[in-house]
């Protein structure tokens, strides 16, 4: 007996999604073997997301944005540290089995391998009763340059990138009309291909005391740097640049900013 | 001979889960902590979400000379073909579990099998000096030997007289979950690999050669067997 289709197909793909990035990404055997191997010539950070049908994403949304805004929101951790992305892995559970849905997915992959100049160093085919996106995510850095949670200081000035609130407005759009999303949108795009701010996060990283993304709300996440970091904050909301309404764009997140905080010289 | 004793180097968890009791979470750390006390290996990481169905997607990260990662692809003909221990108790461990998951007997070496399968990570990191490919049966010997066959262009025979069996043969042979290692080696290399089993207390069994043709093919009392499944498909019905 043969394996099925969709098994033999992700796993053809999978030996070839973004190996043109293997050098660079030091990959010396990528997809097919029990595990790929990888030489680190620097330090390396790691970080693991999963993505869930209905808890993180609309359980109709298509295959291909799936796909890519899932290894959107895991590599952002990456940016946060101020990384460059290394590697990723797809560990995918899905209800679905036909090919169609598989070659979307796969097409998202793609995509997001492109974009960055990333490749997929393995992954992993389950069957489930929900859609389950679990990535891993390989970054590297100079350690000195790793901005911790835990560094940001009394005085620290607090800034975030671009505007807050679109993610959330875009996902209230998608919901609309599933079926036929509008590019032209800025917050659907927003929700289903969140902009990486890889080198601004690396550059930033030389200066700033604490970076985090903006996953689960302004307010939520700077709280995680206040925690770690033993310290408050003071924000003035006249200030902070958001679409819709203060208390969404503050509190709900998917925007995958940057809020960091910096020392006031 | 360098020789490092460690090659697990950390784990990242992601859990999925649609139980929020923290009376679950502690059971959960539990078995983590066990894992990391076990293997001498620490978690790096995690990441918790809510969903309809329990889901643990598990990263590994470990080290090795890089000369001695043993590829599916190097699989030669004429290579002797390698078990360890016995195949098919963590089939009959996950029977033994379905009767009665509440209350398991850990007496019961087939329900500690499935639970707690040994990592041989010792033994993989000696033999991987010698061995020229190497796969762990997570899905089948038959299925799991077949990939090794398909990346080296190689076919194998078995003879299933030689296999070390719990059960019936089809079930040890096609259904997997025992986690023990099936490698290759070239015919000059044997002895050393007995010897190897012996230092860590690992039964080796010689179950057949790496051949010409592009099958698994499985001898029975010297005729050829057929089974009904090769191994897990993650998705058939």
């Amino acid at each position: 007996m043969k394996d099925s289709d969709e098994f033999s197909f992700l796993k053809e793909t999978f030996k070839s999604l973004g190996n043109q990035y293997f050098d660079s990404s030091e990959i010396i055997i990528g997809p097919g073997d029990d595990a790929g191997l990888v030489k680190n010539s620097q330090e390396t950070v790691y970080s693991v997301d999963a993505s869930v049908a209905g808890v993180h994403f609309p359980e109709n949304l298509a295959a291909e944005h799936i796909a890519f805004r899932s290894l959107s929101t895991a590599a952002s951790d990456v940016v946060a540290c101020g990384g460059a992305l290394k590697w990723v892995l797809v560990s995918l559970t899905t209800d679905r089995a036909d090919l169609n849905w598989m070659k979307e997915f796969v097409k998202g992959l793609k995509d997001f391998s492109d974009e960055y100049s990333c490749p997929i160093l393995g992954g992993d085919l389950s069957r489930g009763k929900q859609c389950n996106i679990a990535i891993t995510v390989c970054g590297k850095l100079d350690q000195q340059n790793f901005m911790k949670r835990s560094g940001a200081e009394v005085g620290d000035k607090i800034f975030v990138t671009n505007e807050l609130g679109l993610a959330k407005k875009g996902l209230e759009e998608i919901k609309l009309n599933p079926e036929d999303l509008d590019f032209t949108s800025k917050n659907i795009s927003k929700f289903i291909r969140p902009k990486l701010h890889f080198n601004f996060g690396q550059e930033i990283s030389h200066y700033a005391n604490s970076c985090i993304d903006i996953s689960d709300g302004l307010i939520s996440d700077l709280g995680h740097i206040c925690e770690a970091s033993n310290v408050g904050a003071q924000l003035n909301a006249d200030l902070i640049p958001v679409e819709g309404e203060i208390e969404d764009a503050l509190t709900w997140g998917d925007d995958y900013e940057l809020c960091f905080t910096v020392p006031s010289l």
